[in-house]
C-alpha cells in the first residue's frame, strides 16, 4: 500500500446510533414534516398568489423572504462588505436589527435569511442590536470564533491577538473552535467572562454615549469602547433561557452538556419553571430518562402552581411510561394531567395514555373507569376504538 | 375484543392483554415503491425512508462534515428536503443515489457557511478509525490522512471522499455532486495529485511509505 490514496479506502467513519435515534426523534415530533420550500418555489408561489391575492403577496414576503439590508441608507445584497476604510457605517435590517462597523474593520455579509444573518469579521470591531424574536438566528464569525446572538446587544472585535466579545444586554452565545460553548449574559465579555464594568479590565473604555462606533476613532488602535444604552428595544424582564433556547434549537446534546457542567442538583434546584421544562425535554429527547423525570419532578415540587404544571406531568408521563417503564409513575403523572384540566386538548392525550397504561399494567377496573370518560368527552380520540371495545360498546 | 379493533387496516396490535397498543404498520415495498408513496406525501413512506437509509446519509455526512456536532441538524434536514421534494425524483430506482446528491448538497451548504477547517472540530475520541490495524502507528497515520483531508479544498474533498471512502462509482459521485462525469474525472485528478502531494509532507505517511516500500 505505498499510495497514500489506497488509504482513503480504509478510513471508517464514526457512527451514532444515537444522533441517528436523536433525529427520529425530532422528526416524530413534528409528523415528519417536509422542509419549507426552496426558494424558487417561494417566489413561484409568490407570483401565483400575486396573480389571484394581491394581499397575500404583500403579507408573505414579510413572513418568509429574507431579511433585507441597507448600509448607511443604501440597499445592500448578500456578499455586501461596507467600506471602512474613511469611517465607520451603520447597517440596517427589515427586522429592526442594527450593525454599527467601526471605521476600518472589515465585514462580510455571508448570509441573509428570514430569521436573521451571518456576518463575518475579519477585523475590527461591530456593535449589533440585534431585535429579540422567536427564532431569531444571528451569527457573526471571526476566524474560527462563532458569536451567536439570541437578541441582545453586544460587540465583537477581532484583533490579532483574539477576539473579544462584550454583552451590554441579553444573552450571547460564543462557541469557541473546539472548546464548549461559553454564554454571556448583561455585562459580560468574553474570554474573559467578567462583568464589563471591572474597573482593572483591559476593555473598559471611559464611559461616554455615542449613537454610532465613533468614526473618528481607528479600531485597530483605540481601545474597545462600551456600547451605547438606552435608545435600543428592550429585553423581556425574565432571565434569558439559555435550556429553551437549545431545546427550540434541538441541540439537546449541547443542553445536556451543559447540565452536566452546571451540576444537574444545582440547575434542578435554582432553574426557573420554563428551564426545568427545557432540560426534561433535553434530557427526554436526548436519551436520559432518568434527568428528564428528576427535571419534571423538581418542577411539580418547586412550582406547584405553575402554568407549565400539565405539559411538564404529561411529559413526566411519557417518559415513565416509554423509557423508563414505571407504570405507577405514569399513571400518576397521566392522572394528574387530567385532573388539573379535563376539558383541555393535553387531558384528551392524557386520558389515551392513561388508558395505554392501565391496561398494560391490568388494572382494568381503571381502565374502563377512563374508557368511559374518553367515550363521554373524546370523540376525536384516537383511542376511542380502544376504549369502546374495552367497554363492550358499539 | 381484539377484533374489535382489527377493521383498522393499518395498524397492528401488540400486547398479550385485552386491549392492545396500536402502531401503524412499517411501510412495506422497494425503492420503487417507496419513491412513489414519497410523491404521495406518505407519512409511513417518510418515516420507512428514514429508517432505510438514516444510517447511510449519516455517514455520508460525517465524512464529508467531519463536525461532529451539526451532523444531527444536517441529517434531519437532509431528510426535510427528501421529503419536501422527492416527487421530483425522475427515476424511481435510483432513490439511493438521489438521497446521496441531496446529502451533498446539505453538507456542502454548511461547509459554505463554515469558515473553519473539516477536522478542527473532531474531538479526539471521533477521529474516524482505519479499518485495519488498530496500533499506535495506525492511528497516527489515520490522522495525518485526516489531516491532508483537511487541508483539500472542499470540493476536492467531496469527490475524493465520495469515490475513495464512500467507494461510489464515478457517474454515482457525478450525480451526487451534480456535476458532469467529465468534470468528475478532472476534479479527482486533481484531488488525487494534491492529496499525493500533501501526503508527502506528513512524516507519518512519509515513514510508512518508504517502510512499505523496504518490505
Amino acid at each position: 500500500m505505498s499510495d497514500p490514496i489506497e488509504w482513503l479506502s480504509k478510513l471508517r467513519a464514526p457512527s451514532s446510533r444515537g444522533r441517528v435515534d436523536e433525529v427520529r426523534d425530532r422528526l416524530e415530533r413534528t409528523g415528519y414534516r417536509a422542509a419549507a420550500p426552496s426558494v424558487l418555489a417561494r417566489a413561484a408561489f409568490g407570483v401565483a398568489i400575486a396573480a389571484a391575492v394581491l394581499v397575500a403577496v404583500l403579507a408573505w414576503p414579510r413572513t418568509e423572504a429574507p431579511l433585507a439590508l441597507e448600509v448607511d441608507g443604501v440597499p445592500a445584497v448578500v456578499g455586501a462588505e461596507p467600506a471602512t476604510e474613511e469611517h465607520g457605517v451603520e447597517l440596517r435590517f427589515t427586522d429592526g436589527t442594527n450593525v454599527e462597523v467601526a471605521r476600518r474593520a472589515r465585514l462580510r455579509v455571508a448570509e441573509l435569511t428570514p430569521r436573521g444573518a451571518t456576518l463575518e469579521l475579519a477585523a475590527g470591531r461591530v456593535a449589533l442590536d440585534v431585535r429579540p424574536r422567536p427564532h431569531a438566528q444571528w451569527s457573526v464569525w471571526a476566524g474560527t470564533v462563532e458569536v451567536r446572538v439570541h437578541g441582545t446587544r453586544f460587540s465583537v472585535e477581532r484583533a490579532e491577538d483574539g477576539v473579544q466579545v462584550e454583552v451590554e444586554r441579553g444573552l450571547v452565545e460564543v462557541r469557541p473552535d473546539g472548546a464548549p460553548s461559553v454564554w454571556l449574559h448583561d455585562g459580560e465579555r468574553y474570554p474573559a467572562a467578567v462583568p464589563v464594568s471591572t474597573p482593572s479590565g483591559p476593555i473598559r473604555a471611559p464611559a461616554h454615549e455615542p449613537t454610532h462606533v465613533d468614526d473618528a476613532v481607528d479600531s485597530e488602535t483605540a481601545p474597545p469602547r462600551p456600547l451605547p444604552r438606552g435608545a435600543h428595544a428592550t429585553m423581556p424582564d425574565r432571565a434569558p433561557e439559555i435550556y429553551a433556547l437549545l431545546v427550540s434549537d434541538g441541540r439537546y446534546a449541547d443542553a445536556l452538556a451543559r447540565l452536566d457542567a452546571q451540576g444537574v442538583e444545582h440547575e434542578l434546584g435554582s432553574l426557573p419553571a420554563s428551564e426545568l421544562v427545557a432540560v426534561g425535554d433535553a434530557a427526554r429527547l436526548g436519551r436520559r430518562p432518568r434527568e428528564a423525570r428528576a427535571a419534571y419532578e423538581a418542577l411539580a415540587a418547586r412550582f406547584p402552581d405553575a402554568s407549565e404544571r400539565s405539559r411538564a406531568s404529561f411529559a413526566l408521563g411519557r417518559v415513565c411510561a416509554d423509557a423508563l417503564h414505571d407504570e405507577a409513575c405514569a399513571i400518576a403523572a397521566f392522572r394528574a394531567v387530567v385532573e388539573r384540566a379535563p376539558s383541555s386538548p393535553l387531558a384528551t392525550d392524557a386520558r389515551g395514555r392513561l388508558l395505554e397504561v392501565l391496561v398494560a399494567a391490568e388494572r382494568l377496573d381503571e381502565a374502563r373507569s377512563v374508557a368511559a370518560s374518553i367515550v363521554e368527552r373524546d370523540p376525536d380520540s384516537p383511542r376511542l376504538a380502544a376504549a369502546r371495545a374495552l367497554l363492550g360498546a358499539p | 375484543m381484539l377484533a374489535a379493533l382489527s377493521f383498522v387496516p393499518r395498524f397492528t396490535l401488540e400486547s398479550s392483554t385485552a386491549l392492545a397498543t396500536v402502531r401503524p404498520l412499517p411501510f412495506q415495498g422497494d425503492d420503487a415503491e417507496l419513491t412513489r408513496a414519497l410523491a404521495r406525501q406518505d407519512r409511513r413512506a417518510r418515516a420507512a425512508l428514514y429508517e432505510r437509509y438514516a444510517g447511510y446519509v449519516e455517514q455520508l455526512l460525517v465524512r464529508t462534515l467531519g463536525r461532529d456536532r451539526e451532523v444531527a441538524d444536517a441529517l434531519q434536514t437532509t431528510f426535510e428536503i427528501a421529503f419536501r421534494d422527492a416527487h421530483k425524483i425522475e427515476d424511481p430506482r435510483r432513490l439511493r443515489a438521489w438521497l446521496a446528491s441531496t446529502t451533498v448538497f446539505v453538507a456542502r451548504g454548511l461547509l459554505r457557511k463554515r469558515k473553519s477547517h473539516w477536522l478542527r472540530f473532531f474531538a479526539p475520541e471521533d477521529v474516524p478509525e482505519l479499518a485495519w490495524e488498530l496500533d499506535p502507528v495506525a492511528a497516527e497515520t489515520a490522522r495525518a490522512v485526516l489531516r491532508v483531508l483537511d487541508r483539500m479544498p472542499d470540493e476536492e474533498r467531496l469527490a475524493l471522499t465520495l469515490r475513495r471512502v464512500e467507494e461510489m462509482d464515478l457517474k454515482e459521485v457525478a450525480d451526487a455532486l451534480g456535476v458532469s462525469l467529465a468534470t468528475v474525472k478532472r476534479r479527482l485528478q486533481s484531488a488525487e495529485a494534491r492529496f499525493r502531494m500533501l501526503a508527502a509532507s506528513e512524516p507519518a505517511l512519509c515513514a510508512r511509505v518508504a517502510g512499505e516500500e523496504e518490505r
